[in-house]
């Protein structure tokens, strides 16, 4: 039996489970409808401050996606291996012929699919009055692959606490908790340094800090990519946006990391 | 197949089967978590088409033993073969394809159908595919494995995990409290699967509470107390070995005797009651003496009536080995 055929079954079956768990389509509906308000929204907004009505439908999509992605990516994954432990179906499929390595990885898999179509039936809505009204693909296409990839980010964090906890209970908490410090309190944060220093703070320090948050890159690398220097200079972060590549690299990091420490765990358990 | 065994004392930590032919051999196994050590030089061999009952308390190891054969856990010290092949630290995918487990509780996925639970398990087992339908027929859920698993009772999980469990042929059953949720009728035809099985030869483990259940059933019987295995044999050669009194009661015959009677139990008898309300006598005589008294009894013209003879079962072994009891 070949890895992949095991690794896809795994991630099949993560899918069609989800998918039958009423909220997520839900929550995709949910996503799809705050979008297009944003996106009317944003086609009301035009002209005044000079900025293009797709970048500032886009830059409230961004913080749209910052605050429901991370919960939508913790919520979707806190009980990934958990749930089985709790089921009794760890033990039985630690018992199968396979490496249990690829259970985590399925689930991974099966995840970033139930995250993607949920973004994807989220996105295609605004996406479509948008590019019907003359704007371009690009952005869009972006802006979806950048809010997968903070989703998939999330999803790692969460199957990483699920190996390591294997408790629902105390993962609920947890997940909630992680949302709370990095969507929430992590800039209430910065903006208390910033205020209590009156603004003495080196930059420098202030970027290391975006690097411990990985929805603060992700906003960063959205910005970047997807806003003119107009919108930028607006924002105030003209020159200020460390390079493209160093934040990939760090996105990349917070993916692989978690993942790997769930790996270690998993493949630790019972010994 | 030849089989030789030796039942050794139980202060010794074991009794050791040794078999020319076994799909399962463990080699002073010992397993201890923080504080408590659970399993002390266990050893056990299980050959194919043998039902062996692991029995015990709660708590006494049952279910790590099963972990530890499984591989879930790593045992501190000793050794595991299976089919042959040393098994200790890492298992090969094709061992790991040798056993089925039922685990104690499985609550599955509630979202799937019964169906889509099997042909999503077998996928993930080396050539199980193909004995999805007919799993199901064993086990009987060809109607039920259209809907989904939260529509299932407790006997129907139960029956969906032993599907599982067959899937891919296996050469070893685990089954960790197998009839827990069954009903009569289930459990009935539980076992009736179980000696298909064993005619097929499946070696099976099996933990269970049940001793009712257990004893017409199962081969032989490994009984797990704090952390040895205090008994392992056929369940008959353990009563015998245990010397456990039989209870024989009878009423007065139309020539009874007391002269008679008293000199016949003078000298077999260690215990003798008479109830008046019903007339009965009621003995308790050591298996070293049953046959000659029971001779003797019934030869003695007219002397009783309404004999019945009590033997000791599993569940009496069981609770005078929980007291203590040692078997030499």
């Amino acid at each position: 039996m070949s890895t992949f055929t095991i690794l896809f079954s795994i991630a099949r079956k993560e899918f069609i489970d989800h998918l039958r768990n009423g909220w997520i389509i839900a929550v995709g509906l949910a996503f799809a409808i705050f979008s297009l308000l944003i996106t009317f929204a944003g086609f009301g907004f035009t002209g005044t401050v000079g900025i293009g009505q797709e970048q500032s439908t886009l830059f409230s999509l961004i913080n749209l996606v910052i605050y429901l992605v991370p919960l939508l990516g913790l919520l979707l994954s806190y009980d990934g291996i958990a749930g089985e432990y709790e089921r009794g179906t760890l033990d039985l499929l630690r018992s199968y012929p396979f490496k249990t390595i690829l259970l985590l990885y399925g689930k991974w898999l099966g995840l970033f699919m139930v995250l993607a179509s949920t973004l994807i039936v989220g996105l295609t809505a605004p996406a479509a009055v948008s590019i019907y009204s003359g704007h371009t693909i690009q952005a869009w296409t972006l802006l979806l692959i950048t809010s997968v990839w903070i989703g998939i980010v999330f999803i790692s964090i969460a199957i990483m606490f699920s190996v390591l906890i294997l408790d629902r209970a105390k993962l609920i908490a947890i997940a909630i908790g992680i949302w709370l410090l990095f969507v929430v309190l992590f800039d209430l944060g910065i903006i208390g340094l910033l205020v209590s220093t009156e603004g003495d703070v080196p930059m420098d320090l202030v970027n290391i800090l975006f690097y411990l948050n990985p929805t603060a890159l992700y906003r960063l690398l959205s910005i970047d990519l997807m806003m003119d220097s107009t919108m930028i200079q607006q924002l105030g972060l003209t020159g200020q946006i460390p390079p493209t590549s160093a934040l990939i690299v760090a996105i990349t990091a917070w993916t692989i990391v978690p993942t790997m420490i769930a790996g270690w765990r998993i493949k630790a358990l019972g010994k | 197949m030849s089989r030789t065994q030796t039942i050794t004392n139980a202060e010794n930590s074991s009794l050791l089967v040794e078999s020319t032919i076994s799909i399962l051999s463990l080699s002073k196994i010992s397993k201890a978590f923080p504080g408590k050590a659970v399993l002390k030089s266990i050893d056990l061999s299980i050959e194919p088409g043998q039902l062996v009952a692991l029995v015990g308390n709660n708590g006494q190891g049952k279910t790590t033993l099963m972990k530890i054969i499984l591989g879930l856990l790593e045992p501190d010290e000793g050794e595991i073969i299976i089919d042959g092949e040393i098994a200790t630290a890492n298992r090969t995918i094709t061992q790991k394809a040798s056993f089925g487990y039922l685990p104690e509780t499985t609550a599955f996925y509630p979202n799937l159908t019964g169906l889509e639970t099997l042909n999503y398990l077998s996928s993930l087992k080396q050539g199980a595919q193909s004995r999805v339908v007919e799993v199901l027929s064993i086990v009987g859920l060809e109607q039920a494995a259209k809907y989904r698993v939260k529509t299932y009772s407790k006997g129907m999980k139960q029956r969906l995990g032993l599907a599982q469990a067959l899937l891919g042929n296996p050469k070893l059953l685990l089954l960790d409290e197998p009839t827990n949720g069954l009903d009569p009728s289930g459990i009935h035809e539980f076992y009736q699967i179980l000696g298909q099985l064993k005619k097929e030869g499946v070696a099976i483990l099996m933990s269970s509470h049940l001793l009712a259940e257990i004893e017409p059933r199962s081969d032989a019987l490994a009984l797990l107390k704090d952390g040895i295995i205090s008994a392992h044999g056929t369940v008959d050669k353990l009563i015998t070995s245990a010397e456990l009194p039989s209870i024989i009661k009878f009423k007065k015959g139309p020539h009874f005797n007391t002269d008679i009677l008293e000199k016949i139990l003078q000298q077999h008898v260690t215990e003798k009651r008479y109830l008046e309300q019903t007339e009965t006598f009621v003995l308790t005589c050591l298996p070293t003496h049953k046959q000659a008294l029971l001779l003797e009894l019934l030869t003695a013209d007219g002397l009783i009536t309404e004999l019945i003879v009590n033997d000791p079962g599993l569940e009496e072994l069981f609770l005078q080995l929980n007291n203590g009891l040692k078997i030499t």
